[in-house]
């Protein structure tokens, strides 16, 4: 694609709660929404293009979309998991390039905290036969991810633990985030082995709320006041289990990765800021590796030793404490990725953790399982 | 009954659950590629074919990933565990001491029905003789 019929992100909005216990999903979708348009400086009226997920109720888009009471023209409601709304804004841009909407809403909510869900398996999944008579949990799942990355490497708990110490540096700043204690590896070793390898602190937490943003064409990004952050670069991939030679230390943000930095055509080394998915601890190591911040392996000694915090270390990632710390909207974190980019992109975030100079940032989504099926979506994002 | 249900909406399976029901372990083996594929289809996810042969195996493999959960009151243990025959196949290793396991592990293949559920194949360590000869035992619980 032609870097000057780029789509921009004109307008983003986090939610601030973390518990919402009077306020319906749809109705935060709702605020996200209108937060969104106003930070962009447009109208319910401007939008023509809506993308969302499962996280919606009802319909889905069918029923926001009437929510709302928009008039659309284009919408895209491709749930490829927590990573849905980085691939809805590839989507979107894709969509503004070829004409089919102007300005695009994508929104993601959820109150998960206040409401969990009440997970009905579909039973014309046809890997859930075969793994729904187990016993397991998500959790355990990442963990053998976790472990067999020790075997093959040598990455340690104590490495791992590193992340979850980088977002709680980030996350003390950040007066909405839910655990905004800085933590240390000897905390994080210290707290309950969940699923060995696997220990409480190595999880993110479970909140309410929600984000949205919006996308937009060129010739409106520029009419409108806010600083604008180009999408010069996107990718997505999905990965499962290879008919039975499951891959369990990458994952597919290396294809996502690639593809996204080809057409930014820019490298790793040039990222001056990383949202990275957060679910647990071990998501962000593998991610790193595979987008090519480091080799294969060497994720463990890239995050240790405080490389992951802003002001310190190479590649500051997730400066608004992230899933791990701050929140995960719905069970869903690929919002917030994008949120916290465009924060920094701006100079808009927390002044202790802003990037001096942040001109290109790199947003990335896990969506579903790493150890069994999930996508990768992956965004570059320049300031202009 | 959630078992029946999933059946149901997997007939093409049913050779795989026929053999379990009466403690034969089989994996689908293509006739046009040769390949064994794990979790079972009616197809070949390798080249699409449709002709699959249900071949016998001993059940015998190694652990290549496992997880211990420890949040309940009975750790239990999920595996990847890698089959002689080539796939990798997700399961519990049941009635196996947790502090025994490691990446390497021998382990073979046992049936434990479940309440509601079709009989899915678990492993045990292959140094427990107690367990290959004990194919019914109480019932596992659920877990989402
Ligand atoms: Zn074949």
């Amino acid at each position: 694609m032609n870097h000057d019929e780029q789509a921009y992100i004109v307008g983003a909005y986090e939610h601030p709660t973390r518990k919402a216990p009077d306020k319906s999903v749809a109705h935060l979708h709702a605020e996200c929404a209108a937060g969104a348009l106003a930070d962009a400086g447009l109208t319910k009226d401007d939008v023509d293009g809506y993308f969302s997920a499962s996280d919606e109720p009802g319909f889905r888009p069918v029923s926001m979309v009437d929510f709302l009471n928009l008039k659309v023209r284009h919408c895209d409601f491709t749930d490829i998991g927590g990573s849905a709304p980085l691939q809805h804004i590839a989507h979107a841009a894709q969509a503004i390039a070829a004409g089919k909407c102007n300005v695009a809403l994508v929104t993601l909510a959820g109150r998960p905290r206040s409401a969990p869900v009440n997970f009905q398996p579909d039973v014309t999944q046809p890997d859930l036969l075969w793994e729904r008579p187990l016993r397991q949990s998500l959790l355990d799942i990442y963990a053998l991810c976790a472990r067999r990355h020790m075997h093959e490497y040598g990455t340690t708990s104590e490495q791992l633990a590193w992340i979850k110490v980088a977002a709680s540096h980030h996350a003390q700043h950040n007066p909405h985030a839910m655990l905004r204690k800085v933590v240390t590896t000897q905390d994080v070793l210290a707290s309950p082995m969940v699923s060995d390898p696997l220990h409480r602190l190595d999880c993110c937490v479970i909140s309410d709320g929600g984000g949205a943003v919006v996308v937009t064409r060129p010739e409106i990004a520029k009419s409108l006041k806010r600083p604008r952050v180009k999408v010069i670069g996107s990718g997505e991939g999905i990965q499962g289990q290879s008919a039975g030679g499951v891959e369990l230390t990458a994952s597919a943000a290396r294809q996502s990765g690639a593809i996204a930095f080809a057409e930014a055509d820019v490298k790793p080394n040039d990222i001056r800021y990383a949202s990275i998915y957060d679910s647990f601890t071990i998501t962000v190591l593998i991610a790193v590796e595979d987008l090519g911040f480091c080799e294969k392996g060497q994720g463990g000694p890239f995050v240790a030793d405080g490389n992951l915090i802003s002001g310190v270390g190479r590649l500051p990632f997730n400066t608004d404490g992230g899933g791990l710390c701050s929140n995960h909207p719905a069970m869903r974190g690929g919002i917030t990725k994008v949120i916290e980019a465009v924060r920094q992109l701006r100079g808009e975030a927390h002044p202790a953790v802003q990037v001096k100079d942040c001109a290109l940032a790199l947003a990335h989504g896990t969506g579903w399982l790493m150890g069994t099926r999930h996508s990768s979506a992956t965004l570059i994002l320049e300031r202009e | 009954m959630i078992g029946t249900d999933f059946i149901a909406h997997s007939p093409e399976t049913k050779p795989f659950w026929d053999a379990a029901a009466i403690g034969r372990f089989v994996l689908p083996q293509c006739t046009q590629c040769h390949r064994t594929h794990w979790y079972p289809r009616g197809i070949c996810p390798h080249c699409l074919s449709m002709d699959i042969d249900w071949q016998e195996s001993p059940g015998e493999g190694e652990i290549y990933s496992f997880s211990v959960n420890r949040m309940g009151k009975e750790p239990y243990v999920l595996a990847y565990v890698a089959l002689a025959e080539g796939p990798i196949m997700l399961t519990n290793v049941i009635d196996t001491d947790p502090a025994a396991l490691s990446i390497g592990t021998r382990v073979r293949v046992v049936f434990k029905p479940v309440a509601g559920q079709p009989p899915v194949p678990l492993v045990v360590m292959r140094s427990n003789r107690i367990s290959q000869t004990r194919l019914v035992e109480r019932p596992i619980t659920l877990h989402l």
